[in-house]
């Protein structure tokens, strides 16, 4: 087993991870080579469009590295759903939640964003996961209906 | 030289609302989010509480957001930072240490002195700066290795590379006996990393270095490569097919193992044949090239 020298969360646009930061001074902290990583997200993610994928890297002590993309946030699959725009200017959700309501996802749409992320989710009840994404769409102002 | 500063949003909240949160960041601008919490490094803020830290191109985008973000949510702590200074773009230099690129190549860092070489190997001089290709990684290692197999074809030969980078493909194809290259990249910041390694071998002479648009690129060659994405060149095969003499070889990579067969069939559909595919790693780390040829 190497020895990990740091554990790094980041979200991205699929495809398009460059040095700047977030990605730049999270791997450089420890030596890691930025570019590679770069050049390997970028090909793992190609194919996502423009999703915003969560990456988990894991840095070791002789500075190489690994890493695991998970599915995209449920926020911006529900922003999918109810035609928002993934992701880009201001608008595509609701700045205040509270009082705007930008959209709307049906009972089934919850439940398929659910099961795709599962996986992710430190649950194996469906309804669990459910419950985790209807309340993303209550805090982004996207109205659930049957 | 002006130090570059990079603005930030910085906001703490929790583990339910962090999704949310990290979505609306984008919807204002952000270019990318760094989440801490208590299993990364550096740590949040500690207590269960989640800090995302999103980065943004420009000052004004980072304050418009925070004003966003104050009035939408005005009990979470949120506020504005800057990073000053890029000195973690360089910081991999001190790891990165002599090895051999293939049997017959060393690369060698100008930083380290000293190192004794096998009287059968060669040196490449190699300070990749801010561009991709230290020569470590996968994608280039299948290159060099199918460059070497094919030093009697680079004999005397003017070489082709698209996305050089910091150069190390075309400087390996001069090593093993071509003689001259042309080399291109649409990311103007490498040129400069690509000549200054070309120099460092003695090899100024024999590299053309510029950003020309692979359709501007004139003349025909024996030996292409082209170490980009497998997205990327299958977009490209009319205008890598016009660049190769009609015996020539192509050499794609950048190429994830599970993107092969894409990959040759868009070249096959284009007049290629597939001559050769190399892999290097595992699981999703795995990688190949392939070695094309046009159809006869």
């Amino acid at each position: 087993m190497k020895k990990v020298a740091g554990i790094v969360k980041l979200q991205l646009p699929a495809g398009k991870a460059n040095p700047s930061p977030p990605v730049g001074p999270a791997l450089g902290q420890y030596g890691a080579n930025i570019m590679a990583f770069c050049k390997d997200f970028n090909a793992r993610t190609a194919k996502e469009g423009d999703m915003i994928i969560p990456v988990e890297i894991t840095i070791f002590a002789d500075r190489s590295f690994t890493f695991i993309t998970k599915t995209p946030p449920a926020s911006v699959l529900l922003k999918k759903l109810a035609g928002l725009r993934p992701s880009g200017k201001p608008g595509s959700g609701s700045g205040v939640p509270n009082k705007n309501k930008v959209g709307k996802v049906t009972n089934a749409q919850v439940r398929e964003i659910a099961v795709q992320k599962m996986p992710d989710l430190n649950t194996t009840s469906v309804e669990a996961a459910i419950r985790s994404v209807e309340g993303t769409a209550r805090s982004m102002g996207i109205t659930v209906v049957d | 030289m002006t130090i570059p500063r990079f603005p930030y949003v910085q906001v703490d909240t929790t583990p339910e609302l962090a999704d949310a949160l990290a979505s609306l960041l984008f919807d204002l601008g952000a270019t990318g989010v760094e989440t801490r919490d208590d299993t990364t490094t550096p740590r949040g803020p500690g207590g269960g509480v989640v800090r995302l830290v999103s980065s943004f191109d420009h000052a004004e985008a980072a304050e418009s957001a925070v004003a966003e973000l104050r009035e939408a949510f005005p009990t979470l702590r949120s506020e504005v930072g800057e990073i000053v200074g890029d000195a973690w773009r360089d910081a991999y230099k001190q790891f990165f240490a002599p090895f051999a690129l293939t049997n017959g190549i060393v690369v060698v860092p100008p930083w380290v002195e000293g190192h004794r070489v096998e009287p059968d190997q060669r040196v490449l001089w190699m300070d990749p700066g801010r561009a991709f290709g230290t020569g470590l990684h996968s994608t280039t290692r299948l290159v060099a290795e199918a460059l070497q197999k094919r030093a009697a074809l680079l004999a005397g030969a003017r070489v082709f590379d698209v996305g050089t980078g910091s150069g190390v493909l075309a400087l390996v194809a001069l090593l093993l006996g071509a003689a001259s290259a042309v080399a291109v990249d649409n990311d103007p910041d490498v040129l400069e990393v690509a000549i200054e390694n070309a120099g460092r071998n003695g090899l100024a002479g024999n590299i053309e270095v510029s950003a020309t648009p692979l359709a501007d690129v004139t003349g025909t060659f024996p030996i292409v490569v082209a170490n980009i994405r497998a997205t990327t060149l299958v977009d490209m095969t009319r205008d890598l097919r016009n660049r190769l003499t009609p015996d020539g070889v192509l050499i794609l990579s950048g190429i994830l193992a599970g993107e092969r067969a894409e990959v040759e069939a868009a070249f096959v559909a284009d007049g290629f044949v597939v001559e050769e595919v190399t892999h290097r790693g595992e699981g999703e780390d795995a990688w190949v090239a392939i070695a094309v040829r046009i159809r006869a």
